[in-house]
């Protein structure tokens, strides 16, 4: 054997060392990254639909804001009343686990014209895991039920998906 | 020996592994995409969005799961839904939680049928096969 061979004979093996190692990389990076990152888009849905589904309960259900005739019992969807419009209130309409709820969808509600301000900031309601990191609002055109009155206003729902 | 027969040897042989490592890599993404547990995870995230629709709808109402589902069994209950396939292990389950408003109650358990159906009845989201008679009126 040549000095050449032999020289080519290493340059093989560092060749085939160095493709190896590559190959598991690229496997290691397929299995743990690429294939569960495929597989989260194949299941994703939009957190704008997540947080409006869910955010239906605050207009359309009387155990929540929603007006409903106490003669009657119909439920007056779309309409807030402004007397269950309380913090108490939003505390048995939504909650997240005391713990962990931080990692799913958290709400701040804003009636506008209707929130009252302390010390310079509005008085929201919020759910028991909201930190005030807004990832996007919505807004509902929503009627108030003040007393007698029926006043159109917006209701706007300051979304926090997860920290 | 021959360096130029040696040097196409290696081209070839280099190919064969590309074809054989891009062929693996497009079944293995096709089997994830058709894969029992990312069907579970979407079935078990629809029904979550179905609780959650029927919550803030005023009234009653009953939905249908628009496709077959009988290789799943289901469990509702008041704060998390479960789907799974019988026999398999507690760790492939998937659990979907939500929040339901206070006095409201989700139950139900579906085993292997066609098609499911989600019911609201005042304060209670049941979860069961569908009935005909239910769906057409």
């Amino acid at each position: 054997m040549g000095e050449e061979d032999i020289f080519d004979l290493t340059r093989k093996q560092i060749y085939w060392g160095i493709a190896a190692f590559m190959v598991v990389v690229a496997t290691l990076l397929l299995v743990f990254v690429l294939l569960p990152q495929y597989q989260g888009s194949l299941v994703e849905v939009p957190d704008e639909l997540r947080a409006e589904l869910i955010s239906l309960r605050f207009v359309n259900t009387p155990e929540c804001f929603t007006y409903q005739d106490p003669a009657t019992g119909r439920i007056f969807a779309g309409v807030i009343d402004l007397q269950k419009f309380t913090q108490e209130r939003m505390d048995k309409c939504y909650r997240t686990e005391p713990e962990k709820g931080f990692k799913d969808f958290n709400f701040a509600l804003e009636l506008e014209g209707h929130t009252p301000v302390v010390d310079g900031q509005k008085k929201l309601l919020r759910t028991n895991n909201f930190f005030n990191k807004v990832d996007f609002t919505l807004y509902k055109q929503v009627l108030v039920r003040n007393g007698d009155r029926f006043e159109p206003t917006r209701l706007v729902i300051h979304v926090q998906t997860k920290i | 020996m021959n360096k130029k027969g040696i040097t196409t040897l290696m081209i070839v042989l280099e190919i064969i592994i590309i074809l054989f490592a891009s062929y693996s890599i497009f079944s293995i993404a096709s089997r994830y995409a058709s894969s029992e547990t990312t069907n579970k995870i979407i079935i078990a995230d629809d029904i979550k969005m179905m609780v959650d629709t029927l919550v803030g709808t005023p009234g009653e109402a009953v939905v249908q799961y628009p496709s077959n589902i009988s290789k799943y069994t289901f469990i509702l209950s008041s704060s998390s839904v479960s789907v799974f396939i019988k026999g398999e292990g507690e760790q492939k389950k998937i659990v979907r939680y939500f929040s339901l408003p206070e006095g409201y109650q989700a139950f139900g358990t579906l085993e292997e049928k066609d098609v499911l159906c989600l019911e609201k009845e005042k304060k209670k989201i049941v979860l069961k096969e569908c009935k005909e008679e239910k769906l057409s009126t």
